[in-house]
This record gives structure tokens, C-alpha cells and sequence, in this order.
């Protein structure tokens, strides 16, 4: 319900007139309200807003109109209004339309002069757009312009209002010319009159702030141009980018510094990308290769200057790391054209983008060439000594293999071949150096990788081989065919076909220890240069070993037939020996039985006759005297072979005082009966058979015992070592022996007294010689002095027991 | 009686006397090798009749069979095998010795070189009879 409210009309028609047509006519919707909020009169363009008619609209409240949950808004506003609050800043709140639907409008009210009326008008927030659009604007971080055609400012920011230090009122309708001075729009006038031409441009300028401060602008003019291309202005978008151009400029000076820092790298510093393409490389490629870093930027390996294999593996090489993501070295040689060959190493590692993918790739190439000449230097000198020490070790090697053998025919054999594997010859022999009766050939003893054949009715070159059968040391040419030596033999000059294809020529002489040329070794190979200094030092060392194998196994053969001599001998002796043993059997056996026969005979004359007178009977009592005699001789004969027999195997250790002792023992009632005394020493442990021992000691002590003087007899039993000898002697208080005698009492039946004076065989001391020469030794007499004794020792070898 | 195989007639002359002078005063009968005295042999084992010897005195150095081989003829008879044999030899080889033992001789007597040492061949043969008995 709306009360009436009295509306007091214009007093003048025409002015109430003209009051009506410009109210009606007005865009803004219009209405008066009066002080308890009715309205008193709205406008055309009001009954459009809000759909409803002037009649039905005068006299409506206010409220009427206004969602429910804005008029608490409203009124307030409306109060403000009343209260005299004069013109407010412009409200938006809505409407509700009587047809129900909310029309968003934008109000200015002011009161209208008369008393309790206030105007009020709204617009339809649709041109609301242009406020929000000025709100964009006003929050844009840039400075904004619209300028028209005529270089007017239409429309500026707050933030340009603000940077420039002008109010917008101020600035708007002016020209830039008034608004910042002639010099300033002389500035910009050909960018200007560009994008009033409709091209858009940008550049970056520096501007002086109020304060004084400098800032870097980026500008861009963009043309206002409508559908048909006409240019009704340009916006300009000024941003400040004096933070990110110090960032820039801070970039850009590292940028620098880096760069200098990477050119005066010595290493090569380059960045590919996924195209395998330089992005960068460091200028010092220029001082490897002699191209410029710009010869690489842009290009793949293949394609610069690089030598094709090398660029190939380098490309391959930074491809793998774009595939695998992992790091890659690579090492290489590289011919420069100043600084000659040089050794390199490559490292190369992916670089990541943002996005995680490897972006780029980045190589540190460095010249290792001293580094690598050190290293190989190392090599040398570590392959050097392993050299070395292989060559010992080989040497060594074959020194007990060599020695080992003393067959002569095969320790050749394996010179030759040892020879041949360890230098690695195609051919290898030993030649003694024997020359024929025609002067031109060396007996070939051993030859190693070609048919012996192959030698067979060719004259050595001798020319060749002669210094080294001179024994004038190893001989090692790399080509002996260039050799001034070669060819000068005659006939053939060594062209016959079937010669060895020898080039490289290796010849050591194997020198004996009296320095006798025993041959030489010769290694031969088909290809020049073969033979090295290491194979020089083994061959010598081969020489050396071998001379000191033949050596022995020339002494060693010496020895065999020396020992095969006196095997010889000894069978020849062992034999005469049994021959002589049999001949004493027979002697004994055989021999006395016809003796026994004149014996009986002779007896049984002597019985026959009975008494025989004068020369009968001494005839008859001859012939049974002489063969007694012979039938005792016999018997000696038998004895002295027994007893000087020899013994099988080898002598046994034994104790010459155990020996003596049991002589002694044997001995005793003799002694016992002479009341002769005997002293014994020491005596040493000999090697010797007991038998023989014994009757040594049995013979001289018997002797001894025998030919005594008149006091009782006293012998001495001693020995000493001298020499490598144990001499024993014994020495007695007897007879003694006329010094020229001295020699003839060892022969066999030799007496110096009558069997009446002295009995006995005459064998004792021929057996004593027999013995000790058995065991090498020998029985001599030592001193005689007639009447007063004599001394006899015996020597056997010391056994050092 | 007493078999001698003795070639050296001086021997069986010598043995023949001390044979006499030791009171053996039997039949000797000699063979002067060793064929004659296997022939002996052979006609006593084949004859029961036929007397055997009481003592054989037997040469070891004998024409045509040796002394040891004779000794085994008869060690190797039926009848004559238990006939005391005594070697009469000049041998002393240890050799011989060793074969006559093995062979089976009953005794060994030496020739000696004198007249009176054959007398102790007579003693021996009595002793030889003499255990017999």
C-alpha cells in the first residue's frame, strides 16, 4: 500500500516542459524520491528497468524494489542521503523488476535542491563492464594507455597515474606532447607514427623516475584497430623491467666470466644438443684443430672439418650419452695441425632440463699426451723388465733341462729346439765347426724347422758363419741377404735353389769353458727384422748354458769310456784272476798226485834197497827231498791264492782293533811260547773284508815273530791317517832286512834265509802285497836296521769312518 | 772181502801191504776204473748169490766213470747200498769233499805223502768193520 503523496507541479508551464522532455529523455533511469522513501516521479528509461509504468511506479516505497537481503544496504544509503551526505561515490545494488526479475544496477543520488526531494539515477551494471574493465586496468601490474589517434591520452591506470606522477583527470584529453614535453614525444614519435600505421612495436627504454631513479621500461604499442582495419588508437603496455634486466645484465656478466673462465680452460669445453649438434664449444678448439668455435656451432661432428672416423666416434659417443643418460670417456689421437699428435680424453655427461629429459649434452676434452707418453714410458720400462725377467726365467729354465742332459747327440737336439721356440725363429741348428777336406762345408749336427734334407749337398755360406765359428760373439742382422757377407760364397752366392729363405740371421757361438769354439747356433727367420737385443741376450744365455751341458756331457762321455775301459780291465783282471785261482787248484790237485807217486815210489825203493850206500842213497833221499819240496810249493801256491782270493762286493766297515784282536787270540800259544809282547794302538775302522785284514795282521806280526833276535820278541801295532790314507805299521825288535833287499822280499817265494834257518813258504809279504793292492793300496817297508828291526806298514784309502 | 777202485798200481800196491800188515787178511778185489767197478756192481745186484764187499775203498780220480760217480751207483743199488765206502783221494779240495759227503761216502782218507801215513788207512777200515761187527 502506498500513501499519497502531494506532488507540488512547476509554477512555469514551459519550464515544467522542458523538465519533462530531458527527464524522459535521459539513458539513466530517474527517480525522485521524497523523505519517507516514495517515489515522486521516475523517468522512462526507470519503467523500462524495473518493467512496470509511471502510474504504477509514483507512490511505490522504495523497498518495494529491492531484494529483501540488500535493503538493509539500501537504507542505509538512503539515510546517508537525507542526512545530507551530498553526492556518493556510485553503490551498486539491485533491483527487483515487477515481473520478478533482479536487474543489477549502479546508482549516483544527490538531493535535488527542493526540500524532501532526492534524485537518484541508475544505469544498468551491462555498462558496468567499462568500470570493470577500468578496475582490470587500474590492478594490471603494468602502465596502461589508451591513446587515440591524435597521440591524446583517452584512458591511463591508476598504476600509470601513479608512476608518472599524474592524476588521470589530469592527463586524459591531453596530448602526449603537453603531458611530458616536446623532447619526450620527439622520442617516440617514429614509434608512434609505426603502430598509428597499425604495426605493433615494442622496445625497452629507460625512464627517470620523480625521485630520480632510473627504471627499464619494456614498451609495446599495440594498434586499436577495428574489423575493417581502421586504427582508432593503440594501447600502450608499459612494464617495468629494471629488477629483471639487473637479473639480466647480473646473468649476462657471469655468462661473461664464465666464458673467459672456460677460455682460458685448457680443456676443450663443448654442449650438444639432442641433434648432436654444437651448442657451444670453448675457443681453445681453435689452438687443437685450427677452426674456429664458430666452424662447430650449429654442426654435427660429421659435418666439420674433423677427420671422418674420429668425428664418427665422437658423435657416437655423445649420442650414447643422449641414449643412456649416463657419463662417457673416450680416449683418442688426434694429429693437430700445430701441435702434432696429440692423446685426448673425452668426458662426457647428460644435462637435464626442467623437465627431467637430458637437454644437452656436455664434453671436457683434455690433452693427456704427456700424461699418456709418461704412461707408456711406465709401460716400456715395466715391459722392459718383465722382458727381463721372462728372459732370466727362460734361461734359467733351460739350464737344468740342459744340464740333465749328457748325451751329447741330444742335448744338441734340445739346444736347437729350445733355441728355436725361445726366439721365435722359423729355423734354428747347431753346426760344429768341423771343415772338410774340401774346405767348404760345417757338419750340420742339428737342425730345428726345416727337413734335414734341406741341407743335404748345399754348401754353407760360410763367409757368413765364420765369425761365429771365430767365436767372435752373437751376430744378429735384420736382413742377411743385404749383408756384405752374403753371397760371397762360391759357386753359388747362396741364389741355389732350395736355400733357406733366410732374412733375419741370429748366430751365437757356444764357446767351452777353455774357450774352444764347440759350434755355433743359428736362427734363422723368412721375415726381416725378426730378432730384438732380448733375443740377442738369449741366445747368449742359451750359448752359455749349452756350452756348460756339452761340457759336461763331453766329460761326461769321456768318463763313460774311461769307466767303460776299466770295466774292462777289471773283467780282464777278474778273469786272469780266476784263471789263476783254477790253475792253483789244478796245480794243487792235480800236480801233487804225481809227486805223491815219486814220493811213495821212491819210499818203496828205500824199502826194496834197505840200506842203499853213499851217492844211491843220496840220490834216492833227492829225489823224495825235491818232491816234497815241490808238493809244499804247490800247497803255497794254493794258499796264496786262497788267501789273496777276491772278495764279492764291496768292502764292509770294520774295526782293524776287533780284527787285530782276534789275530792276537789265534796267535796266542805262539806268542805265549816266544814270550813275545805286543802293543797296539788305536786303530781305526777300515773298509776293508775281514779275511784280508786279518791276514795282513797275521802275516807281518808272524813275520815279526819269526825272525826274531835274541831278545824276546816286541812289536808294535799302530796306524795314523795321512792323506786320505790310514797307514798301519808294525814295527818289531827282530833281525831286520839289509836295505837292498828292501824291495825283493815281496816278491812271490822270495827268501832271504835257508828253509833250515828260517821255514816258510817265501809267500807271506807277496800275499800282504796282493791284498793291500786289491783295495788300491800298498805294503812297503818302512826302516830295517839289521839287528835291531824293522818296520813294515800297509796304506788302504781312508774312508773317513 | 774188500772192493779197491784204484788206476795207480803203486796205491793198490801200498794199500794191498798195509791191508797185510793191519791183520786184514781177506779177498781184495781191485778194479782199476770205474767202468770195471760198476761192472762189479751190476753182477752183485743181479747175482743174490754173489758176495757183497765189506768195505769199498774208492779212487775219486778214476778213467772213465769217476769216483763220485760210482759212489752213487752204489748208494742208488739194492743190495750194496748200505756197503760202508771210504774215499781214498789226494784230493783236499773242499769242493770234492763236499760231493763225496752229499753222495754218501762213509769216510775219507787222504793219500798221504809218506809210506807210514797209509798205515792209518788200515785203521781206519777196522774201525769201519769193527762198528759193523
Amino acid at each position: 500500500m502506498s500513501p499519497m503523496v502531494p506532488v507540488e507541479t512547476a509554477s512555469d508551464n514551459s519550464s515544467e516542459k522542458l523538465y519533462r522532455a530531458l527527464f524522459e529523455t535521459m539513458r539513466d533511469g530517474i527517480l525522485i524520491v521524497n523523505e519517507a522513501g516514495y517515489y515522486v516521479d521516475v523517468n522512462q528509461s526507470f519503467c523500462h528497468l524495473v518493467k512496470g509504468t509511471r502510474e504504477r511506479l509514483i507512490g511505490s516505497h522504495f523497498s518495494e524494489f529491492i531484494p529483501p537481503e540488500r535493503l538493509p544496504e539500501a537504507e542505509a544509503a538512503f539515510q546517508y542521503l537525507r542526512d545530507g551526505g551530498g553526492t556518493g561515490a556510485p553503490t551498486e545494488f539491485p533491483l527487483r523488476a515487477l515481473d520478478g526479475s533482479i536487474v543489477e544496477l549502479s546508482w549516483t543520488s544527490s538531493a535535488t535542491g527542493l526540500p524532501g526531494l532526492y534524485y537518484c539515477s541508475c544505469r544498468k551494471t551491462a555498462d558496468r563492464a567499462e568500470s570493470q574493465l577500468q578496475s582490470v586496468l587500474n590492478h594490471a601490474p603494468a602502465f596502461m594507455a589508451y591513446i587515440d589517434t591524435a597521440c591524446r591520452y583517452v584512458r591511463v591506470n591508476r598504476a600509470y597515474e601513479e608512476w608518472f606522477g599524474l592524476p588521470a583527470a589530469e592527463i586524459q584529453g591531453k596530448h602526449i606532447r603537453d603531458a611530458f614535453g616536446e623532447e619526450y614525444f620527439r622520442n617516440f614519435q617514429p614509434k608512434l607514427q609505426r603502430v598509428l600505421a597499425g604495426e605493433p612495436v615494442s622496445f625497452e627504454t629507460q625512464a627517470v623516475r620523480p625521485n630520480g631513479e632510473r627504471h627499464y621500461m619494456a614498451v609495446t604499442y599495440t594498434p586499436d584497430r577495428d574489423d575493417h582495419g581502421l586504427v582508432h588508437g593503440f594501447i600502450a603496455l608499459i612494464q617495468d623491467v629494471t629488477d629483471k634486466k639487473e637479473s639480466e645484465n647480473a646473468l649476462r656478466a657471469r655468462e661473461e666470466e664464465l666464458r673467459m673462465l672456460l677460455a682460458a680452460l685448457p680443456d676443450v669445453i663443448s654442449r650438444f644438443d639432442k641433434d648432436l649438434r654444437f651448442i657451444y664449444v670453448s675457443p681453445i678448439v681453435e689452438r687443437f684443430t685450427g677452426l674456429k668455435p664458430g666452424h662447430f656451432v650449429g654442426k654435427t661432428h660429421l659435418e666439420t672439418a674433423l677427420p671422418e672416423e674420429l668425428a664418427r666416434q665422437l658423435s657416437e659417443s655423445v649420442r650414447k650419452i643422449f641414449d643412456t643418460g649416463q657419463p662417457e670417456t673416450i680416449e683418442f689421437d688426434f694429429v693437430s695441425p700445430s701441435l702434432g699428435l696429440r692423446h685426448l680424453l673425452g668426458l662426457g655427461f647428460p644435462e637435464t632440463g626442467e623437465d627431467g629429459e637430458i637437454s644437452t649434452v656436455l664434453t671436457i676434452v683434455r690433452d693427456v699426451t704427456k700424461r699418456k707418453q709418461a704412461e707408456n714410458e711406465r709401460a716400456l720400462l715395466l715391459a722392459r723388465e718383465q722382458e727381463a725377467r721372462e728372459t732370466a726365467e727362460l734361461l734359467n729354465g733351460v739350464g737344468p733341462l740342459l744340464a740333465g742332459e749328457l748325451d751329447l747327440q741330444r742335448l744338441v737336439r734340445s739346444v736347437t729346439g729350445i733355441g728355436t721356440r725361445l726366439v721365435g725363429a722359423e729355423f734354428g741348428s747347431f753346426f760344429h765347426d768341423v771343415t772338410n777336406d774340401s774346405g767348404d762345408s760345417y757338419m750340420l749336427s742339428r737342425l730345428s724347422g726345416v727337413p734335414r734334407e734341406a741341407f743335404a749337398n748345399f754348401p754353407l755360406p760360410r763367409e757368413v758363419f765364420a765369425p761365429t765359428f771365430q767365436g767372435k760373439g752373437v751376430v744378429r742382422v735384420d736382413d742377411i741377404t743385404q749383408d756384405p757377407r752374403y753371397g760371397m760364397n762360391e759357386p753359388r752366392h747362396e741364389t741355389a735353389e732350395g736355400l733357406l729363405p733366410v732374412r733375419s740371421y741370429l748366430a751365437v757361438p757356444v764357446l767351452s769353458r777353455s774357450g774352444e769354439v764347440l759350434g755355433g747356433l743359428f736362427f734363422g727367420c723368412s721375415v726381416p727384422g725378426k730378432f730384438t737385443e732380448r733375443h740377442e741376450t738369449i741366445v747368449q744365455g742359451i750359448a752359455a748354458q749349452a756350452a756348460i751341458a756339452m761340457d759336461n756331457a763331453r766329460l761326461f762321455e769321456q768318463a763313460r769310456w774311461i769307466q767303460d775301459e776299466l770295466k774292462t780291465s777289471n773283467e780282464e783282471l777278474r778273469r786272469a784272476n780266476q784263471d789263476l785261482e783254477t790253475f792253483a787248484y789244478s796245480a794243487s790237485h792235480d800236480l801233487q798226485e804225481p809227486l805223491r807217486n815219486i814220493a811213495i815210489n821212491a819210499q818203496l825203493l828205500q824199502r826194496v834197497f834197505g840200506n842203499l850206500e853213499g851217492d844211491a842213497e843220496s840220490f834216492l833221499n833227492g829225489v823224495l827231498q825235491g818232491a816234497l819240496f815241490f808238493f809244499n810249493d804247490i800247497g803255497y801256491i794254493e794258499f796264496y791264492t786262497r788267501a789273496t782270493k777276491y772278495a764279492e762286493g764291496p768292502p764292509p766297515k770294520v774295526p782293524a782293533g776287533t780284527v787285530l784282536n782276534t789275530v792276537l787270540e789265534n796267535m796266542k800259544t805262539r806268542m805265549e811260547e816266544d814270550g813275545a809282547i805286543i802293543e797296539v794302538d788305536d786303530l781305526p775302522v777300515v773298509s776293508m773284508h775281514e779275511i784280508h785284514l786279518s791276514q795282513l795282521f797275521q802275516n807281518l806280526i808272524g813275520n815279526a815273530l819269526k825272525y826274531r833276535g835274541q831278545e824276546a820278541p816286541r812289536v808294535h801295532v799302530s796306524s795314523s791317517r795321512q792323506d786320505g790314507w790310514c797307514v798301519f805299521s808294525v814295527a818289531d825288535n827282530g833281525i831286520g832286512i839289509e836295505p837292498q833287499y828292501a824291495n825283493q822280499i815281496f816278491a812271490l817265494f822270495k827268501r832271504l834265509h835257508s828253509r833250515d834257518e828260517y821255514p816258510g813258504s817265501g809267500i807271506g809279504l807277496a800275499i800282504c802285497q796282493r791284498i793291500v793292492e786289491q783295495y788300491g793300496g800298498r805294503v812297503w817297508m818302512e826302516k830295517s836296521v839289521p839287528g835291531s828291526g824293522s818296520t813294515f806298514c800297509f796304506a788302504v784309502p781312508d774312508r773317513g769312518i | 772181502m774188500i772192493l779197491l777202485v784204484e788206476d795207480n798200481p803203486t796205491d793198490v800196491f801200498v794199500i794191498r801191504e798195509v791191508l797185510k800188515e793191519c791183520g786184514l787178511e781177506c779177498e781184495l778185489h781191485v778194479a782199476a776204473d770205474g767202468e770195471t767197478a760198476v761192472e762189479f756192481l751190476r753182477r752183485l745186484e743181479a747175482d743174490a748169490a754173489a758176495p757183497c764187499p765189506a768195505v769199498v775203498l774208492l779212487d775219486l780220480n778214476l778213467p772213465k766213470l769217476s769216483g763220485l760217480e760210482v759212489l752213487r751207483l752204489v748208494r742208488n743199488g739194492q743190495r750194496c747200498s748200505g756197503i760202508p765206502v771210504v774215499i781214498v783221494t789226494s784230493s783236499d779240495s773242499a769242493t770234492d769233499l763236499a760231493a763225496i759227503q752229499e753222495a754218501g761216502a762213509t769216510s775219507y782218507f787222504r793219500k798221504p805223502f809218506d809210506l807210514a801215513g797209509f798205515l792209518n788207512l788200515g785203521n781206519l777200515i777196522r774201525q769201519i768193520l769193527g762198528d759193523q761187527d
